[in-house]
């Protein structure tokens, strides 16, 4: 590598550090995923255990929805000697995240052999809304699409360079990738053998060599393969697949019923047609314009307003980067490994019925980068004589689009969904302890998602004690349980007249038939929290 | 080669007859017939005031009514070109004079709309072609319903003349037909019995 290349990259990676380190402990708020990973971590160093009490569990179980928990021990160390706080929590996140970038990098070098094309694509999942946004938190999804391209980068190294160390440890990452986040068990192992597939197709002699390390990885896989069928892993996917989704089944009936139920119509109005239909439509709603440009996701905690996944002024340099690459590198490992990724990874987000999902759809992030890269790569060499200046125009427009996401997503976000991030929890939890033994029964509103897990994590709750009285409550339609009671504090809809007297009530905007004794402010200065006392 | 002598040479070939075949049972004839020579751009959704007001600087570069305006024009102009809309839900833009649960090109021409894409961008780029491009870009601006059902029905006559001949499998012009057989034959299901 050149002497400029590295001052470049070097350059790149601290700009990466500063914009997803900046205020990472304070904004965004810390949300009950987050925590739930965090105090699963302090209840592991404690004793040994996870708060339902389980020794060293696959998965975690707080909200009944048995997430992998592999983050839970990359963030072990990080808890132990940072304390339990949303820094410690994140940082394993940002972390990766960074070295994804780096890891970007050498996978396009080492495929492309431009230093260019790799150094843009750098720069541009460096200042991607997407990733950052994913960055900056402790996202399962982001950690995962780590591993996951490191396994690929060393696979790649193998097929390269033949260095045998490669060949035997590519299967690593791929595995663990497959013990942090849910998505990544379809995307992984689909991914995985279509590139394996494309390069033995070439080379059939070479097949015998990838037996060894084709067993460890399945050996390896074992745990989560038989925690997936036998420990409930399963039941993530009942509560969000597609399958929970009742509309193609009253959308067959309506149809059938219009053919007064003849048999004709039971056939072309099949409802198994009716939910192939629906993923093909969760499937492709991932390639619409409007999701990558302008709107993003739905959900408020997974997305920046008024802001699509990628900026817009990129639009025009994807669809030159597709020009590009089909035109100038169709038969390359690059192209194919790019196309091929950027169409299995939504696959695990269509398969639920909440799309498109910016969180589980996470990894296209990586094509499009790359496929943008390239349009930025072609567009300065057809631009070089014309326009002069060709890279200070389009670091202008870089500039503003960074600046327009960083205002988006630090200032209007916090402001414009505190409820999504459950703000004030923080505020709430101090006031709660502080209180806890003068009043006989504190209520806590339930409007904010999962609020027992942000108690504990906010007042380090000793572990031990949950441990002996957690009681999940039956799953709802989408299989998420929680905790209506620790001690004397009911988390629940606050219902004024079936609260007892000596109660101190924390509440949302509930209907309350009194003036609340002290007020705890979103940061739009919008109420977020009432306190009142029964 | 000049356009007219372009499309003097490919009136002679199987992709007129596929182009005017699927001209023919496209489902946008029943909006155009019905009276709906033009469509109405959909409103936007609307932008959220900025959080913090007191910038001056923040909100002129930020907030000001053009960048809003830019944001909602874009928003509004890619429904045009959203999966949902061409695939799976043509009454979402065009309101009931469209069949229910149909998007506004048949399933199979939306897969071809997507390979015909793939061919003009990976090979040179004709007049004719660029042509087509132009009115499917922007027939949203002269909300032209006739010109952007053209263009659509266009690209998925070149996928389909590109998968024909490159593969030239019987079994794979067998399956297409067939694909097609059956969503014509759900076209006009939706369309006499489900369509109000």
């Amino acid at each position: 590598m050149k002497y400029i290349h590295k001052i470049i990259l070097i350059s790149i990676l601290l700009l990466a550090i500063f914009l997803r380190f900046y205020k990472i402990d304070t904004i965004p708020s810390l949300n009950p995923d987050e925590a739930a990973l965090g105090y699963n971590d302090y209840s592991l160093l404690q004793t040994g255990k996870d708060i339902l009490g389980s020794s060293w569990p696959l998965h975690i179980k707080s909200f009944g929805d048995y997430q992998p928990n592999g983050y839970a021990y990359l963030a072990l160390p990080f808890v132990k000697f940072l304390g339990l706080n949303p820094l410690a929590v994140r940082l394993p996140n940002l972390i990766l995240s960074v070295l994804t970038i780096f890891i970007v990098y050498k996978l396009v070098l080492l495929l492309s052999k431009s230093n260019a094309l790799s150094l843009y694509s750098a720069i541009v999942l460096t200042l991607s809304p997407w990733h950052i946004h994913f960055s900056r938190g402790a996202w399962e999804s982001s950690t995962a699409l780590f591993f996951l391209l490191l396994g690929i980068y060393w696979f790649y190294t193998y097929i390269i360079h033949k260095k045998y160390i490669y060949l035997f440890i590519f299967p690593l990452p791929l595995v663990i990738s497959l013990y942090v986040y849910n998505a990544v068990r379809i995307i992984a192992p689909i991914l995985f053998i279509v590139l394996f597939y494309s390069y033995i197709v070439h080379h059939k002699t070479e097949l015998k060599k990838f037996i060894l390390p084709f067993l460890i990885g399945i050996i390896l896989s074992i745990p989560v393969i038989v925690s997936l069928i036998y420990s409930g892993g399963a039941s993530r996917f009942n509560g969000v697949g597609l399958t929970a989704d009742l509309g193609p089944i009253l959308r067959s009936e309506e149809l059938i019923n219009q053919h007064q139920n003849s048999q004709f119509s039971h056939i072309i109005h099949n409802k198994r047609i009716l939910y192939l239909y629906a993923w093909a439509q969760n499937y492709t709603s991932h390639f619409d314009p409007n999701f990558l440009f302008t709107k993003g996701d739905d959900v408020p905690r997974l997305k920046s307003p008024n802001m699509g996944q990628l900026y817009l002024l990129e639009l025009p340099f994807l669809i030159i980067g597709i020009v590009f690459l089909l035109k100038h590198y169709r038969s390359n490992a690059l192209t194919f490994f790019i196309f091929s990724f950027l169409f299995i990874a939504p696959l695990a987000s269509s398969l639920t019925f909440q799309t498109p999902s910016a969180l589980r759809s996470l990894p296209m992030v990586i094509p499009l980068t790359i496929i943008i890269a390239a349009g930025l790569h072609y567009f300065f060499q057809l631009t070089a004589k014309l326009v002069p200046h060709n890279y200070f125009f389009i670091s202008i427009f870089y500039i503003y689009s960074l600046f327009f996401f960083l205002d988006a997503n630090l200032i209007q976000a916090p402001n414009l969904y505190p409820f999504a991030w459950n703000t004030g929890f923080d505020q709430v939890v101090p006031l709660i302890n502080a209180n806890k033994n003068k009043f006989k029964n504190i209520y806590l509103t339930n409007k904010y998602d999962q609020p027992y897990i942000l108690y504990l994590f906010y007042s380090k709750y000793p572990p031990q004690n949950i441990q002996s009285q957690i009681k999940l409550t039956p799953p709802d339609q989408y299989g998420f349980s929680t905790v209506t009671q620790i001690d004397n504090i009911h988390f629940e809809k606050i219902n004024w007249n079936n609260i007892p007297i000596s109660s101190l009530v924390i509440a949302s905007d509930e209907i309350i038939p009194t003036i609340p004794t002290q007020i705890i402010n979103f940061p739009n200065s919008s109420p977020g929290f009432k306190i009142y006392i029964k | 080669m000049g356009i007219s002598s372009y499309i003097k040479s490919i009136l002679s070939t199987k992709i007129s007859l596929i182009f005017l075949i699927l001209l023919v049972f496209n489902p946008w004839n029943l909006y155009i017939f019905s009276g709906h020579q033009s469509f109405v751009l959909p409103a936007a959704t609307s932008i959220p005031s900025p959080a913090s007001d007191n910038n001056p600087l923040d909100l002129l570069l930020l907030h000001s009514p053009i960048t809003n305006q830019i944001h909602q024009f874009f928003s509004a102009y890619f429904n045009f070109f959203s999966p949902r809309f061409l695939a799976f839900d043509g009454q979402w833009l065009l309101g009931s004079d469209f069949p229910p649960y149909l998007g506004s090109l048949l399933f199979p021409s939306f897969i071809f709309f997507i390979i015909g894409f793939y061919v003009i961008l990976s090979q040179k780029i004709n007049r004719l072609n660029l042509l087509v491009i132009s009115l499917l870009l922007l027939s949203p601006f002269f909300k032209s319903a006739l010109i952007f059902s053209v263009s659509l029905t266009y690209f998925a006559t070149l996928g389909i003349n590109f998968t024909i001949t490159k593969y030239k499998s019987i079994y794979l012009k067998l399956f297409i037909l067939v694909t097609y057989l059956l969503s014509f034959l759900y076209y006009f299901d939706l369309r006499l019995f489900h369509h109000l």
